[in-house]
């Protein structure tokens, strides 16, 4: 078994980098992820999960430019309309960014140091690494169970010898994608981390990316770290890494201003996804994070108000009162939606303030005098 | 002039969207569901065509507007990994588009090819034909459920609908295909998909192997086309066409050409 052991590990498949000038894939398993993957970035490009905003899009696209540098034209970056921190490269150059990734990273620099690290699995080829390693270290295994299997030991009948069309549909869901191995994500952090410096952003933003995955998780007691993370290192150790690969790299820019200029206009519908997933304790630790880093406060106080309504625990939580708080303080802060008058207004009715209900409403009505359910909040107030 | 028919059915359309969460298990269910159609279809080979009520009404020369054909073969290897296969792919694919285009014209039609806006960098379709493709897509899906599922026997029967006659192909796409038709000047609009998964050299050697030593059987090849024609005066699918279970040897157009032409034998133009 040892020795079994040492062949599969000896035959892990190294490709050579790829070159930036978009060369066509040669080797014909690359010549397959390639087309199967061009597929799956037309699926993915026509559906209704892609954000279709031409102003975010070309956002990504120029950021994962600056960032994969000669690579640049090679790389196609879409902003995917989904709740939760993740992102993905597949083998010809197509990225997805999540929604809700870009609302849990702070500035553009951040934004980077995870587009740098998908960029890193597209030069270094790694699903082609994955794959090839794959099906050699099958034709081994397999070997080796024939080997064990006619020389009588009973009970090896499983494994890969299974014809299963299951991976025919699920290549097409991007099956092929997501399995990269530790070495490959180590070494797509490290590269990741060389190509944000190189184009010139804060290299030490790269490990508040997993801080915060890290309080999430943390705070929220999730059993397992979030997506992205499921065949990562730990967020600890990898922010551990790259806070100790950094040090060594001072200055560059945050991007802040320009990445919360494109980010804002958005940010309300992200959290609104979020909370449809009701996770609420993730979402409250999102909120709070980005109330401390100070844009649209009231916007963010409208939301950890809706987190409170729709959890709706009065036992343990005190929800009612709380949101109540947190509607207040929206509606006396910069960025608040309108609705927050109104969300006040009917959480004080459930707590019987009639007078303060009265007034809330009243001002919703004053500040959207023209709004679909007007009509409706007019015959609630006849009855306050 | 084209006979058409006055649209009698008006479903609502799905206004509102779903969360990220919904759609994501919806895709698991539509791939479950191709996976399903496969395992139930081992050994033997089967079409199965529908055809709907009075739909399909005959019109002379029709036009076809063909939409690109959705193509996947794969290679499993001796040890059983699967490998996407481009050269395969791209001869299918040719097939698939060359056994249309005859399908048509033995039927004095024309076949033609839908065409992505100048402007392919940012959206592979003009976005003006996005609902009627994605909801064609998610019609499919229901057809193969409540359709097909279960159809070919031995397995179990799938679900029904109480709006649904499972031998009935009664769906619709509506109003969505109203700029297709307009952009094409095409009475008809036509879908395929096929998928193939078939075992190399070495790996039928395996096969033969297993069985010989263990009576274990595997098939060593797995195919799955699936055909839909939507009338685009209508909006109406008016007939599908699933072939399953063929034994259709890779990289050689042949075999594969004689099954695409079964499976389009009864394309109602």
């Amino acid at each position: 078994m040892l020795l079994l052991a040492v062949q599969l590990a000896a035959c892990a498949y190294e490709a050579p980098r790829l070159q930036p000038d978009r060369a066509a894939p040669q080797h014909v398993v690359e010549k397959g992820l390639w087309s199967v993957s061009d597929k799956y970035e037309y699926a993915i490009a026509i559906s209704g999960r892609r954000v279709d905003d031409r102003a975010l899009r070309d956002y990504l696209e120029a950021t994962s430019c600056r960032v994969a540098g000669d690579f640049c034209k090679a790389i196609r970056t879409y902003p995917i309309t989904a709740p939760d921190f993740n992102a993905s490269m597949s083998p010809n150059g197509f990225m997805q960014v999540w929604t809700g990734l870009l609302l849990r990273t702070e500035n553009e620099a951040q934004l980077a140091s995870v587009l740098g690290h998908e960029v890193m699995h597209y030069v270094e080829r790694h699903s082609l690494e994955r794959l090839e390693t794959t099906r050699r270290t099958a034709n081994l295994a397999l070997a080796a169970q024939f080997g064990l299997l006619v020389g009588g030991i009973y009970g090896v009948q499983s494994g890969p010898v299974s014809v299963n069309l299951g991976d025919v549909t699920s290549l097409v869901a991007g099956g092929y994608l997501a399995s990269y191995s530790r070495e490959h994500e180590e070494q797509s952090d490290r590269g990741g981390l060389e190509l944000i410096r190189k184009a010139g952003y804060a290299p030490a933003e790269a490990a508040k990316v997993w801080q915060h995955l890290i309080d999430e998780q943390k705070e929220c007691d999730l059993p397992s770290p979030p997506a992205l993370l499921a065949s990562h290192p730990a967020s600890k150790k990898r922010m551990e890494y790259l806070g100790q690969l950094a040090s060594g790299m001072d200055g560059g820019e945050t991007g802040e201003a320009r990445y919360l200029s494109i980010v804002l206009p958005h940010r309300a519908a992200w959290i609104r996804a979020e909370l449809a997933q009701r996770n609420f304790c993730r979402v409250k630790v999102v909120l709070e994070r980005l109330l401390r880093q100070g844009a649209n406060p009231g916007e963010l106080y409208y939301f950890l108000g809706e987190v409170h309504r729709l959890r709706n625990d009065q036992e343990k939580e005190n929800d009612l009162v709380n949101a109540i708080e947190y509607y207040r303080k929206a509606t006396g802060a910069a960025g608040a939606p309108v609705e927050a008058h109104r969300e006040l207004g009917f959480a004080l009715r459930r707590a019987k303030r009639w007078a303060e209900a009265r007034a809330a409403l009243q001002t919703y009505l004053q500040a959207a005098p023209n709004a679909e359910d007007a009509a409706m909040i007019r015959s609630y107030l006849a009855k306050l | 002039m084209y006979k058409s028919k006055p649209p009698t059915r008006q479903r609502p359309l799905p206004s509102r969207p779903e969360p990220a969460g919904i759609r994501f298990r919806q895709q698991i269910v539509r791939l479950s569901l191709l996976v399903l159609l496969a395992v139930t279809s081992t050994a033997c080979v089967s079409t199965k065509a529908m055809r709907a009520a009075g739909g399909g009404a005959v019109r002379e020369n029709p036009r076809v507007l063909m939409m690109p054909p959705d193509v996947v073969v794969l290679e499993i290897t001796t040890a059983g990994v699967s490998i996407p296969r481009a050269d395969w792919t791209d001869t299918a694919e040719n097939v698939l588009t060359e056994v249309a285009g005859e399908s048509v014209a033995a039927r004095r039609g024309e076949l033609v090819p839908y065409r992505p806006p100048a402007d392919h960098d940012d959206m592979p379709v003009d976005r003006r034909h996005l609902p009627a493709i994605r909801l064609h897509q998610v019609v499919l899906n229901s057809i193969l459920l409540y359709n097909y599922q279960g159809s070919s026997g031995g397995g179990s029967r799938g679900p029904t609908l109480v709006t649904k006659d499972r031998d009935a192909l009664d769906w619709t796409l509506g109003p969505t295909v109203t700029p297709l038709r307009a952009q094409y000047d095409a009475d008809y609009m036509l879908f395929l998909v096929y998928r193939q998964a078939s075992s190399n050299a070495g790996r039928a050697a395996v096969t033969a192997a297993a069985f010989a030593l263990f009576g274990a059987i595997s098939p060593t090849s797995q195919t799955i086309g699936l055909a839909s024609l939507v009338d685009l005066h209508t909006g109406d699918i008016v007939w599908t066409n699933v072939l399953k279970g063929a034994q259709i040897e890779v990289g050689e157009p042949e075999g594969l050409r004689k099954k695409m032409r079964e499976m389009l034998q009864d394309l109602p133009l």
